[in-house]
């Protein structure tokens, strides 16, 4: 199927590159369309192909012995998965899986190497890219390590409800999957809706997690 | 109309500690499986959604601001 090149120009190492430079690219992409709750990579496993989210959304996990699964980070449009494993040439060190529909362009490693041999240009994305990675697995550490899981949900509502206004689309979240976001566990995940509603930062309405006092829960997120 | 949890119907089998987990009453078993039964009593409490060995069942939050 031939490949797009406005959505090519979409994926994060090639936004800047003109026409000829994409329609060179694309001549090494392929195309992958899956359903909701497929996987695409397990971990652990080697793979040699890198992938570009061009539409939906995935999850990047970690499953610990005992079956428990912390979500490292969610994969939106744009984004690429498997960086890690292509260039540190060893197994990917997560799993990833839709939880959507989603559209992946597709490269193998050996065609990567010949792009930025090419147009060496996509090297100053990709320091981009892994530039704003590190910073967002910094901050993940941190808030591990000195936020409470309290602190940890009362910012994870205020960063999905900044997404859901920004994309003027709601979002969607199980307890289930708040829990394995910010490294806990679901039980603890609905005690910590309960305190937070209590200190008046959040109403629970049925299925609506309503956001009441923005500055309030903003403090708390500080904790 | 009130939102109910999602049940994954491929997915369900029928174990029924859904059912049993529920305060509610709202999920009945049915033809070897169960169905979700729309009642003021669900108070989202999300048991039946921890409960399900085969992930059958999401309770799906939606974050709001309110400007009141």
């Amino acid at each position: 199927m031939a490949i797009e090149l406005e959505l090519l120009k979409t994926a994060c190492y090639f936004s800047k590159l003109d026409t000829a430079a994409l329609e060179e690219v694309g001549r090494f992409i392929f195309e992958r369309k899956l359903a909701a709750s497929e996987v695409i990579l397990w971990e652990g496993d080697e793979d040699e192909v890198l992938f570009f989210v061009i539409s939906g959304l995935l999850k990047l996990f970690a499953t610990s012995a005992e079956g428990r699964e912390f979500i490292v980070r969610l994969v939106y449009g744009g984004d690429s998965v498997n960086d890690d494993a292509i260039f540190g040439k060893g197994p990917n060190i997560l799993s990833a899986m839709t939880m959507s529909p989603v559209l992946l362009y597709g490269l193998h490693r050996q065609d990567l190497d010949r792009i930025l041999h090419a147009h060496p240009q996509v090297n100053s994305n990709i320091a981009e890219v892994f530039a704003a990675r590190q910073r967002y697995l910094v901050r993940l550490a941190t808030e591990l390590v000195f936020k409470n899981v309290t602190g940890r949900l009362a910012r994870f509502i205020l960063e999905r409800e900044k997404l859901a206004r920004e994309g003027a689309k709601e979002v969607k979240v199980t307890q289930q999957e708040m829990a394995s976001m910010i490294g806990t566990v679901r039980e603890i995940v609905s005690r910590s809706l309960r305190d937070l509603e209590a200190t008046g930062a959040i109403n629970l309405r049925h299925n609506q997690i309503i956001i009441t006092n923005r500055d309030q829960l903003l403090e708390l997120s500080s904790l | 109309m009130l939102v109910m949890p999602e049940l994954d119907f491929e997915l369900c089998n029928g174990c029924g500690l859904c059912v049993a987990a529920c305060h509610g009453g709202g999920i009945v078993p049915e033809g070897g499986k169960v169905r979700m039964v729309e009642t003021e009593n669900c108070d989202f409490c999300a048991v039946c959604e921890a409960v399900c060995p085969q992930r059958a069942i999401r309770c799906v939050y939606i974050i709001v601001f309110s400007e009141d």
